[in-house]
């Protein structure tokens, strides 16, 4: 009795007890940590790089094992964080990447046989952290005409970004998809903490609208995790969106811990002031990527119009349209998925001079407004949705009235906004009303349309993406097979 | 030592820390990998096989454990998991579940971990801390205002 007790009080600090610990279990730890490694690298199909023994902390004791063994075991993410608050060698043991791949792996493998309405209160939206690093993706597109005379253009992508290279990744690994070795044919359509979404544009086509481009094929990839992890295993090749022809306008990622899923909104005009909301969803646990739904809303343009960015938040996706936010929601998609929340009272109604960025911060909702010619920049915070009360975090003025556009916000720190103003990236803090240049774009910028930004939160384990029920088909198999060669070909 | 019984079954003498022995069939002993590891080596041959991590008392559960897993392989897995349920619920508190999961992970035996380790985590499922830490004995080392900063990083989960 006495000596179990003394156990638990050790793992509480197992750290200190290891060490006097370790002569007598040194081997007993060594074999133990083979085996864990062993049954995640088998059992899960690869949807994680099996930890390497230097990711393996050293300061782990058997004690801190088995507390690993019993955390995988919770339910939720819930009652995890609940443990994380039990005492600090918990919250250490729970932060480790190595913990949090094994918890995962667990639930990934557990819950293939779940139901899908199983999956509400394990929705994780937005993840963010406050000490990891993050960072600002500036992408934009130069079009070109092309040399003969049909009506094609070329894209060009250059992704300019800030301690990019310092976070040693790129995307050059998609590049030799495409039979001309262009770098970077692709786009970059949407992020959500390090995952990545990105369609390779076809070229074999008319394209009528730079705006709306076809895609061939759709990665969702993970950049960071793919160069760490040098066994080339975590690479994903997704045949998301096949042959596409709507405007694509934004797509976007929502993270759930059993699921995925990838969503292209598109407005579409019926007959007059009626516009139907085309959404088309693709949800990771019809595995592999397919085509889930496709809405058509009838809703009065003014309802639906998109001013702002989407936003995934609290398992939905929402939008501005100048007045009300609405609320979207993919998984109740056949009774009425649309629902609206009030607006801030905001003091004009002139859309055309302001710009609109929805944003996540530190869990709230959040609405950044920039009315060009008054020079002001405001935030609000969402504080209640049911009556849709706001809360004016920021009202700050710009001096410099500056044609600024393309806005968005620090992932983390509710103070830091970006935008864009002339060719200059540029940082401004809210609160102590000081602004930084952070990255210049090279070249002349044709046109504000194609220019966005994109957040990306680094946390330090990677975001899951839910493993394939069933094989597919021997056409995506084989280009997924064909991937890891290219990258191994390429970046090693 | 080994014996060998009527039925030619293989015995296999285990010695816990305390010095009590115990006489199993080598199938059940085997289902512990580590034990099954000295068996090929031949350490069991010349007398018992100390294990100086597992007290007699747990050992004895373990054997218990251990003794219905290998005489059920095939039988209907319905009756294995009451049985499985029955058993977590007579070593009824944590610190008999640790001592366990200490002797499982030390006997090398997945099925009894596992089982263990899911019956421990139902136990701080739906548990505030403070209930955690009164059961398990655990002192709070985070300040008020640590303790707050852990919970706000992680608010995300309880949207």
């Amino acid at each position: 009795m006495e000596q179990s007790i003394t156990f638990f009080f050790d793992l509480s600090k197992a750290t200190q007890t290891h060490k006097r610990k370790r002569s007598k279990t040194h081997w007993r730890t060594r074999r133990r940590r083979r085996r864990i490694f062993e049954s995640s690298s088998s059992s899960s199909s690869r949807w994680f790089p099996p930890p390497s023994s230097d990711q393996l902390s050293d300061d782990f004791s058997v004690a801190d094992y088995l507390l690993v063994e019993v955390f995988c075991r919770l339910p939720s993410i819930q009652s995890l964080v609940q443990c994380m608050i039990v005492c600090k060698a918990w919250y250490r043991i729970i932060s480790t990447h190595y913990f949090l791949t094994r918890f995962i792996n667990h639930h990934m493998i557990i819950n293939n046989n779940v139901d899908d309405d199983d999956r509400t209160g394990n929705v994780l939206v937005n993840r963010s952290y406050h000490n990891n690093p993050y960072n600002l993706i500036f992408c934009y597109t130069k079009k070109e005409r092309h040399e003969d005379m049909c009506p094609i253009y070329r894209h060009h992508h250059k992704y300019l970004l800030s301690n990019f290279q310092n976070l040693g990744f790129d995307f050059r690994f998609l590049s030799p998809r495409r039979k001309k070795k262009e770098e970077g044919d692709f786009d970059i359509l949407d992020t959500c903490n390090d995952l990545f979404l990105c369609a390779l544009r076809s070229t074999s086509q008319v394209i009528s609208s730079p705006e709306i481009p076809r895609y061939d094929d759709m990665y969702l990839c993970n950049p960071k995790w793919f160069v760490t992890q040098r066994e080339g295993a975590w690479f994903f090749s997704r045949h998301v969106i096949h042959n596409h022809t709507l405007g694509v306008k934004q797509s976007l990622l929502v993270p759930l811990i059993l699921d995925l899923i990838v969503m292209a909104i598109s407005h579409q005009r019926v007959y007059l002031n009626k516009w139907s909301l085309g959404t088309e969803l693709y949800m990771s646990r019809l595995c592999p990527f397919r085509r889930g739904l496709q809405l058509t809303d009838i809703l009065d343009r003014e309802r639906v119009y998109r001013l702002s960015n989407l936003v995934a938040w609290n398992g939905k996706v929402h939008w501005y349209n100048g007045k009300d936010i609405i609320a979207f929601d993919p998984f109740h998609i056949q009774n009425h998925p649309c629902s609206f929340i009030k607006g801030p009272d905001t003091p004009t109604q002139d859309h055309h001079l302001c710009q609109c960025c929805l944003s996540v911060c530190g869990g709230s909702l959040r609405l950044m407004k920039i009315h060009s010619s008054a020079c002001t920049v405001m935030v609000w915070e969402l504080k209640d949705c049911k009556p849709g009360s706001w809360s004016l975090e920021h009202n700050v003025n710009l001096d410099s009235a500056p044609y600024i556009w393309r806005l968005t916000c620090h992932p983390t720190d509710p103070n830091v906004i970006y935008f864009l103003q002339d060719k200059d990236v540029i940082s401004f803090n809210l609160k102590a009303e000081s602004s930084e240049i952070i990255a210049q774009t090279p070249g002349m910028l044709f046109s504000r349309y194609f220019i966005r930004t994109l957040p990306v939160v680094l946390p330090s384990w990677p975001t899951p993406i839910p493993r394939r029920r069933r094989l597919p088909s021997s056409r995506s198999w084989f280009r997924f097979g064909g991937n890891k060669n290219v990258f191994s070909r390429t970046v090693f | 030592m080994s014996i060998t019984t009527e039925n030619n079954e293989k015995m296999i003498t285990l010695m816990s820390s305390d010095g009590e022995e115990f006489v199993v069939e080598e199938a059940v002993a085997a289902q512990s990998q580590t034990i099954k590891h000295l068996i090929e080596d031949g350490c069991s041959t010349e007398g018992s096989i100390p294990l100086p991590n597992v007290t007699g008392r747990v050992l004895s559960e373990v054997i218990q454990y251990c003794k219905k897993h290998s005489s059920s392989d095939d039988k209907e897995e319905k009756e294995l998991e009451a049985w499985d349920a029955e058993f977590v619920k007579a070593a009824d508190d944590h610190v008999a579940l640790t001592d366990l999961m200490m002797a499982a992970n030390f006997l090398d035996i997945k099925g009894l971990l596992d089982l263990v380790a899911q019956t421990l985590a139902n136990m701080i499922t739906g548990k505030s801390p403070e209930e955690v830490r009164r059961m398990w004995n655990i002192k709070n080392d985070f300040t008020p205002e640590e303790a707050e900063k852990v919970r706000k990083e992680n608010q995300w989960a309880f949207e």
